[in-house]
């Protein structure tokens, strides 16, 4: 018995230690949203109806991401960071209006859907990703009734 | 003798930027500032400009520039504010009608007397080009300052959602035109939007459907 509970200690030590040890580097693999460096998107987000237009700023080095969302007259809505591997997004400085534990927990989630996928179709909880023949990217949220739109705006005009 | 130098080729700049430091107006000098305000912002029938936006992103540590067109006809409180680099946007203010068109082309109509949010930033927007109007607000306390040749007035919300999108708004003068030259919004957070109106052409023609729904 007590080997059998030292092994498992062994076990759960070399588990936990090789987990820790795994490198927060981005997944291989071509993303939807490709980001290097900086980059602006024209942003829509659809909630029921309700429409939020503005542009999402993005800056990305080694260590991940960092954005912000920005209506056109420069109101700030949220900032964000999404981890190397684009698995774990966090949201601060959300605008009053929008922080709501609720709110965030599903801002949170499809933000970290629309920057990791990898491949259009249908994703878990019921959420769709497309890419339209202009390369915007859209994210419907069927259960929340949200649609979120995203198309990379140039240096010069969008 | 050249440490001396040195050191008032240092100080001196900083001389005469404390010259030109912020002189809070009392209340007589801000009542005569804003009456010449008024008369001037009452003479402007028109205004045909271009603004460059330039917005700080404390959290990025960055700033996002744009620029566009503005026009303006007193006549209904008409206002079009047009984005076209790097994003096309277009917000036009006409009556208690906002129409915006984004880039993508989606189109929205919002009626601006029922919505207290829109109505204090129509306000904002309005009183953003001509300055008139500055001490008649509920939704803005006013306070003047003096600054060089530049005048400002520092607009702080009074009411609680105007409170939570902008801690002021500071509207900056030229002293001989009395007319804005740059707008600067601040968030709570510290972030600010900083708008400079450029080539500003008044009372000239501007074209009505400019104003029309989108």
């Amino acid at each position: 018995m007590r080997r059998c509970l030292l092994l498992c200690s062994l076990l759960l030590m070399v588990v936990a230690g090789v987990s820790a040890m795994e490198p927060q580097t981005a997944v291989s693999g071509d993303y939807l949203l490709p980001l290097s460096g900086r980059q602006q998107y024209s942003v829509t987000i659809d909630a029921r109806g309700a429409e939020i237009t503005g542009v999402c700023i993005v800056k990305t080095n080694d260590e991940g991401t960092r954005g912000a969302i920005v209506n056109e007259f420069g109101i700030h809505a949220l900032d964000f960071t999404l981890s190397a591997d684009r698995r774990k997004v966090r949201l601060e400085n959300v605008m009053p209006m929008m922080d709501r534990w609720y709110i965030r927990r599903i801002l949170r989630k499809d933000l970290r859907l629309l920057f990791g996928a990898t491949a259009p179709g249908l994703l878990k909880s019921g959420r769709t990703i497309t890419v339209s023949d202009d390369g915007t990217v859209v994210l419907k949220n069927a259960r929340y009734k949200l649609n979120y739109s995203l198309k990379k705006i140039n240096d010069t005009t969008e | 003798m050249k440490r001396l130098i040195w050191i008032l080729c240092f100080c001196l700049p900083l001389l005469s930027a404390g010259a030109q430091g912020l002189k809070r107006a009392d209340a007589a000098q801000s009542k005569a500032m804003i009456e010449r305000i008024n008369k001037t912002a009452s003479g402007i029938h028109s205004i045909d400009c271009r603004f460059t936006q330039v917005k700080t992103l404390r959290f990025l540590d960055d700033e996002m520039t744009s620029e566009g067109r503005m026009l303006f006809m007193a006549d209904g409180g008409r206002l079009r504010w047009e984005y076209q680099r790097p994003y096309n946007y277009t917000f036009v203010l006409n009556g208690d009608k906002a129409y915006m068109r984004s880039g993508q082309g989606r189109q929205q109509t919002v009626n601006v007397s029922q919505s207290r949010l829109f109505q204090g930033i129509a306000e904002v927007m309005m009183n953003s080009v001509t300055g008139k109007g500055l001490t008649t607000s509920s939704d803005f306390s006013c306070q003047m300052y003096t600054s060089g040749d530049e005048w400002q007035a520092v607009l702080t919300p009074k009411r609680k959602e105007m409170k939570k999108l902008f801690k002021d708004v500071t509207l900056h003068f030229s002293s001989t035109k009395q007319m804005v030259t740059k707008v600067v919004m601040t968030e709570q957070s510290g972030d600010t939007t900083v708008i400079t109106l450029k080539d500003v052409k008044t009372n000239g023609r501007v074209d009505e459907k400019m104003f029309a729904a989108l």
